[in-house]
């Protein structure tokens, strides 16, 4: 890689799959370059109207073109992968929070599902078709699901629907898995990171799934033939699917999805906010101070982890702040987003996540899906509800390791520490040892001292909580 | 009259021969245009032959669906119109 001229590029190290097009950064800024070969047919995809009406019901993310500003790249080093794609065409997508698969709660998956499916029934209209269908494609603005691979489409050809299988492995899968067996089962994507096999899925779902024609077509005997023709002996150069079968088969998928619904769940966190140490006036002064805090700093961005449903999340969001909610309870953050859907929260973005086992970096080298905190920027403020006790306690993280790690994404934290004689911490520890000793409120304070600065204490009245305002050191 | 004989007078004609001829050349270029100058294709996935294979069965069902569906309303077309016209 020559990095010897001014303008810093990168390769997006996702983006190597399809020799069409390459992202890449420059000034950590994100680019598309369309390579010459996919130029006509990315100007008949501008052209026929097929980009204005994904456009018009926000299932794409918007670009502009802007070849000669980046003249200058065509000449480095770093682009010229040894696939020998000459430049000609280099568009700048609008910018969006990169969120994987597996971090999506059910309905944010389901959702995405049916945008992609939304998308190829419209490209079929036009005479076009998608060349995949990973959930990888789509990502979430303004907690709308977009397509953000705009190099994706190509001519419609009277062939089978090449991403098909893609689509099986990656969103139906995963969903009645989710739906039909186990909540956790979408873990099996971090090991799967092209789609959970046909095979697999088959024998996790319940019998009851191959009495749904839907499901016994395109998870059970689609598992058969896969295995079945494995070797691929059989030329399939000749099949012919006309436009209206695709479409009738698209049709079909997108009932499908449609109809997978979780049943009710519960886990522990699900009646978090009914079964809390709060009284109803604690808390509304927990609320008060926070939003205090909130006055002093107005952050534009905000992470709240242990979000839960996002009460104290919306405190923000509510004024203007662009937050990301995460919380481990995947129920939590499938109500989270629901309300954010029905009340029209574009500032909102709930996700799935894990402080004591996080997203790893996966795929090839590592490089291609980030961590979180890769993907972290800008942010000004760490939200730490109601948390430290469960990451101290059944964790044993000490409080020097908690507060090294909040101060990674951001220079401002908002911390709630829970004093020893809280009831929930006595439950905790009811049936243990009590090995915290370092576990009071000096304790707690100096090794936070360690990366922050205190600026504001506040008791939370009638709790044995303090709210912490902190500014990393 | 035997196949055999139907064919040769059917053939016997030499405009008709070359005819037949010029149209089997012309099958036979396109068909091969169909090979040596492949469409261009962008698809990187393996798409997989099972896969290929499902679709157009599933195509074949779909369409049975859909021609069952419009014999349906054609049928419960009729017999409404039968009711009418007897009214």
């Amino acid at each position: 890689m020559n990095k010897n001229n001014s303008e810093a590029c990168e390769i997006e190290p996702s983006s190597f799959k399809d020799p069409s097009a390459r992202v890449f950064y420059k000034d950590g800024v994100v680019y598309r370059k369309i390579g010459k070969k996919y130029a006509e047919t990315y100007r008949k995809f501008m052209n026929s109207g097929l980009y204005e009406k994904l456009i018009s019901k926000g299932l794409i993310v918007p670009h502009e073109e802007c070849g000669e500003v980046l003249s200058g790249v065509e000449s480095s080093g770093v682009l010229n992968d040894g696939a020998e794609i000459e430049d000609e065409i280099i568009i700048k997508p609008k910018e969006v929070f990169v969120s994987y698969p597996y971090e999506w709660c059910f309905s944010e998956f389901k959702d995405a599902a049916l945008a992609t499916l939304e998308i190829q029934k419209i490209a079929l209209e036009f005479d076009m078709t998608l060349k995949d269908a990973t959930p990888f494609n789509i990502q979430f603005l303004e907690n709308r699901p977009v397509l953000i691979d705009t190099s994706s489409f190509e001519d419609f050809k009277e062939r089978p629907w090449a991403a098909y299988r893609q689509f099986c492995e990656n969103f139906l899968c995963p969903l009645c898995l989710i739906a039909y067996k186990d909540l956790r089962l979408q873990n099996l994507l971090l090991g799967n990171i092209n789609g959970i096999p046909l095979d697999l899925t088959s024998k996790l779902l319940p019998n009851k799934t191959k009495f749904n024609p839907n499901l016994l077509a395109h998870i059970h005997i689609h598992s058969k033939m896969q295995n079945k023709y494995s070797d691929n002996k059989v030329k399939t150069a000749d099949v012919k699917v006309s436009k209206q079968s695709l479409l009738n088969i698209v049709n079909n998928l997108y009932d499908t999805v449609t109809n997978i619904n979780l049943s009710k769940y519960k886990t522990e966190w699900d009646e978090y906010y009914s079964n809390t140490n709060y009284t109803e006036d604690g808390f509304e002064a927990k609320k008060e101070i926070i939003n205090g805090f909130r006055e002093r700093l107005l952050p534009e961005k905000v992470w709240d982890f242990g979000a839960n449903t996002g009460v104290f999340s919306r405190i923000f969001s509510a004024k203007g702040a662009e937050v990301k909610a995460f919380d481990i309870d995947p129920l939590a953050i499938e109500k989270n987003y629901l309300e954010a859907k029905a009340c029209g929260e574009k500032n909102i973005f709930p996700l799935i996540f894990d402080i004591v086992n996080p997203t790893p970096a996966l795929g090839f080298d590592n490089k291609e899906r980030k961590t979180l905190n890769a993907r972290a920027k800008d942010v000004d403020l760490v939200l730490a509800l109601a948390l430290m006790h469960h990451l101290r306690i059944t964790y044993n993280v000490p409080f020097a390791f908690q507060a090294k790690y909040f101060a990674e994404f951001s220079k401002h934290l908002i911390i709630e520490f829970v004093q020893k004689d809280d009831s929930k911490v006595q439950n905790m520890l009811l049936n243990r040892e009590d090995i915290f000793d370092d576990y009071t409120k000096e304790g707690f304070e100096a090794a936070f001292g360690g990366f922050y600065k205190i600026l504001e204490t506040k008791q939370i009245p009638g709790t044995r909580r303090i709210l912490y305002l902190m500014e990393r050191n | 009259m035997k196949p055999g004989r139907l064919i040769y007078i059917y053939t016997e004609d030499l405009k008709t021969k070359r005819f037949l001829k010029d149209c089997f050349l012309l099958l036979a270029a396109i068909f091969a245009a169909g090979i040596i100058c492949p469409e261009r294709a962008f698809a990187y996935l393996d798409p997989g032959t099972g896969s290929m294979i499902l679709q157009v069965i599933l195509a074949g069902i779909v369409g049975i669906g859909c021609t069952f569906k419009v014999w349906r309303d054609k049928i419960v077309h009729f017999f409404r119109r039968n009711k009418d016209e007897q009214k």
